[in-house]
């Protein structure tokens, strides 16, 4: 892809496949948890981080502490099943990103970065 | 290691004599597993040991502790050694009973699920 910005002596190519971002809730070949009542691990924890610091921190810091609270605070609970009792979990985060995302407000302006 | 007398509602109550929180109640705490360390606002769980302080209005003592520590037997409805004050008024506060599944252990829902 080209994209030409105003001068059009000035043109650049990006990779068909940058700005991607893909989340999994656990890394390739693991099990993903879920609580029947509460919900999955993964998404509880995406839920809280975005509420709590969405529009302050970028994507990636987000989905960082995302993994820190699936990593940290949660533990699987399965007595009957003692193979399954006990159990961990850490997300997947595979970027592709360019750019800092960031869900600020209109208006304000973005935390510097390579711009 | 903590006193085995707060494995009682009762004993656990008595604790709340200096309680300065005046909008949560105590009687839920300590219902829940919860009695006042005397130490700021600060309660612990006799069950899963856990500690939460600096409470704010519009706190609720279940949600709060099932969030700090979500595999807390008491919460779970697990077989534990507390003897509550009145086993029907502690039934009807904890949280209904959940169950952690995975890939593998789904067949747990069918069985125990009367959704």
């Amino acid at each position: 892809r080209t994209e030409t910005d105003g001068d059009s002596t000035m043109s650049y190519k990006i990779p068909i496949h940058a700005d991607f971002l893909i989340a999994y809730s656990t890394i390739p070949g693991f099990y993903s948890w879920r609580n029947t009542t509460r919900g999955s691990w993964f998404m509880q924890s995406l839920c809280a981080e975005l509420a709590a610091n969405g529009k302050r921190l970028d994507m990636l810091t987000l989905l960082t502490f995302v993994c820190q609270r699936v990593a940290v605070d949660f533990e699987s609970c399965t007595p009957d099943t003692p193979e399954m009792h006990q159990q961990k979990q850490i997300p997947c985060i595979t970027t592709m990103l360019t750019r800092i995302l960031l869900f600020s407000d209109k208006g304000k302006v973005p935390a510097a970065g390579r711009n | 290691r903590m006193n085995e007398k707060y494995q009682r509602e009762d004993e656990r109550l008595k604790t709340y004599t200096n309680w300065p929180v005046p909008f949560l109640d105590c009687h839920t705490l300590a219902k829940t597993g919860m009695y006042f360390t005397n130490e700021d606002d600060k309660v612990k769980c006799y069950f899963c040991e856990v500690e939460i302080g600096r409470w704010e209005p519009g706190d609720q003592p279940v949600s709060e502790h099932l969030r700090w520590s979500p595999n807390c037997p008491l919460l779970r409805r697990r077989p534990t050694n507390n003897i509550p004050i009145s086993a029907e008024a502690l039934d009807a506060i904890l949280p209904p009973i959940s169950y952690d599944i995975c890939g593998s252990n789904n067949s747990v829902l069918e069985v125990h699920d009367t959704a």
